[in-house]
């Protein structure tokens, strides 16, 4: 910037796209709306899936298309371990990233039009049972029809259930724990998404 | 008058310029970007930590949700050797920043290294990270502004040629501090209104959504025989106190909607005081929640004029002063 002018032109221009990421709740880095826990509905119970190591450095029990099984873990997979964990006790149950929760909720009529027209929303659109046995596959190089492709993972966790009534009435927490099994099981109707690599 | 202009032509108003174009001169730019790139050193060091567990010859993962500028570039798979690289050319960059060693091109590069190592981070598992957001933004507003002109290599080496540097007024000081200050102050802000918008008053109602964090995170690693968390016990305790939850719950809201204020504010004790605060509300965070902002708060130096406190260290230990700078 040589002078005052270009600066001012940065400025009105730098902030009017910070503030437009707000309005339109874009969260694309470097831009975002910070919706960080934002999103909150109330609920009588919270679920808490324990992580457990000898779990995680186990894995998913991969079952393959010849009546085999493996487990495959995040060293086998080569991603941190605090991912895996994610994918493990997460996406396989079903339960998306923060951003997939945040993106269609409470949307003005503005934004849910803007937002149909590039980004559909992700409650209906990302089925993370695909995406697990997609990405196991892929990156261990099976290929759909080949006896070592993976067609069913599992996953098991602890899981605790709290009353928030239990919580609020000063008689201490009190949790019901049982577990929890939960299963990616692939179908032949995702050969294309396959083909096409369709995440 | 004043209001009239205001209304018909704001960028005209004698208060814009003055707030964005006074305060600050090229030895406070030059200072806060020594600052900025060494605190990122660790910072940098923070976030990409976890990635030296990958074998960089292992099996490549395919992601199971490619950040979007992944997707739009078609990046699908991680390259684990690729990734040390990114790491080792972020490090690079930012120690280049630092130095202001060709400044401009340190910041591209460490801006696209960042963004490399964080859509490989964010895209294993498809939950993506904020922690490198205000970063980004400061280095997009350092791209455009004269950071690389002062207490630098590239300054030095300028000299040695026998070219002028034209002097960095006033101006060109400030602007670049004070767009950050305002970004870093309004990014409670938005924080508070996405809260707003997503929950309404719900969110700090009955302080639910800090309960079940609360108790998600504490009871991750599960339960001892005696029914105690093996881990985070002050988050379960505090999980179970409505009360105190709504307290906290309030204060954090109010923290957050009233930090543009601090932009007004031009008492040192008070901006102290706006510091510690939101610095106590990093660490509560990472502490109670495992929310790992923890090393954010040195971006809130930027509410600090590192020329005078340069001043004041350099009269206690005896350092040299600064070369003199333009009015």
């Amino acid at each position: 910037m040589t002078n005052r002018t270009q600066a001012k032109r940065f400025l009105l221009i730098y902030f009017a796209i910070v503030l437009a990421a707000v309005v339109f709740r874009i969260d694309n880095w470097p831009l975002s709306w910070v919706p960080m826990y934002a999103a909150y509905e109330s609920a009588e119970v919270i679920p808490v899936r324990v992580w457990n190591k000898a779990e995680t450095e186990q894995g998913f029990l991969a079952l393959r298309q010849d009546g085999g099984s493996e487990y495959v873990n995040a060293a086998r997979l080569n991603i941190p371990r605090t991912k895996f964990i994610r994918l493990y006790y997460e996406r396989i149950y079903g339960q998306g990233p923060p951003k997939d929760g945040q993106s269609h909720r409470a949307l003005s009529s503005m934004n849910r039009y803007l937002r149909e027209l590039f980004d559909p929303d992700p409650a209906k659109t990302v089925f993370w049972d695909w995406r697990i046995l997609y990405s196991l596959n892929r990156s261990l190089g099976r290929e759909p029809g080949e006896p070592g492709f993976i067609i069913e993972a599992q996953a098991t966790a602890l899981e605790r259930v709290f009353r928030v009534a239990d919580l609020n009435d000063g008689g201490g927490a009190v949790s019901v724990a049982a577990q929890r099994r939960a299963r990616a099981v692939w179908k032949d109707q995702w050969l294309t998404r396959w083909q096409n690599d369709e995440i | 008058m004043r209001s009239e202009a205001l209304l018909t032509n704001p960028f005209r108003v004698a208060w814009w310029p003055e707030f964005f174009f006074s305060g600050f001169t090229a030895n406070s730019l030059g200072l806060f970007r020594i600052y900025f790139g060494t605190c990122m050193i660790l910072y940098n060091l923070t976030e990409t930590i976890y990635l030296f567990e990958l074998n960089p010859f292992g099996p490549a993962f395919h992601f199971t949700d490619p950040i979007w500028f992944f997707r739009l570039l078609g990046i699908s798979v991680h390259v684990p050797w690729l990734t040390y690289i990114g790491i080792v050319v972020l490090f690079a960059a930012t120690i280049c920043v630092a130095l202001g060693y060709r400044t401009r091109i340190a910041i591209v590069v460490m801006f696209l290294a960042i963004a490399y190592v964080q859509g490989v981070r964010d895209s294993f598992d498809g939950a993506v990270h904020h922690r490198y957001v205000v970063p980004a933004n400061a280095l997009i507003i350092f791209f455009f502004s004269r950071c690389g002109d002062v207490l630098s290599l590239d300054a030095r080496r300028q000299r040695r040629l026998g070219r002028a540097i034209a002097p960095i007024q006033e101006w060109a000081g400030s602007w670049p501090l004070r767009a950050l200050q305002v970004y870093v102050a309004f990014y409670y802000f938005f924080a508070a209104v996405a809260k707003l918008r997503l929950a309404g008053l719900s969110w700090i109602g009955d302080g639910g959504q800090v309960q079940i964090k609360l108790i998600e995170r504490s009871m991750r690693y599960g339960l001892t025989e005696a029914g105690e968390p093996i881990r985070m016990k002050l988050a379960y305790v505090l999980a179970q106190s409505p009360n105190w939850l709504v307290v906290i719950v309030t204060a954090v809201i109010l923290f957050e909607l009233l930090s543009p204020l601090i932009l007004l504010v031009r008492n040192r004790l008070a901006r102290v005081f706006y510091v510690l605060c939101a610095t106590g509300f990093h660490v509560f965070n990472f502490v109670l929640l495992s929310v790992n902002f923890i090393f954010y708060p040195f971006l809130l130096a930027v509410f600090f004029d590192l020329e005078k406190v340069y001043a004041r260290l350099r009269t206690r230990f005896n350092w040299k002063p600064l070369p003199a700078t333009a009015s």
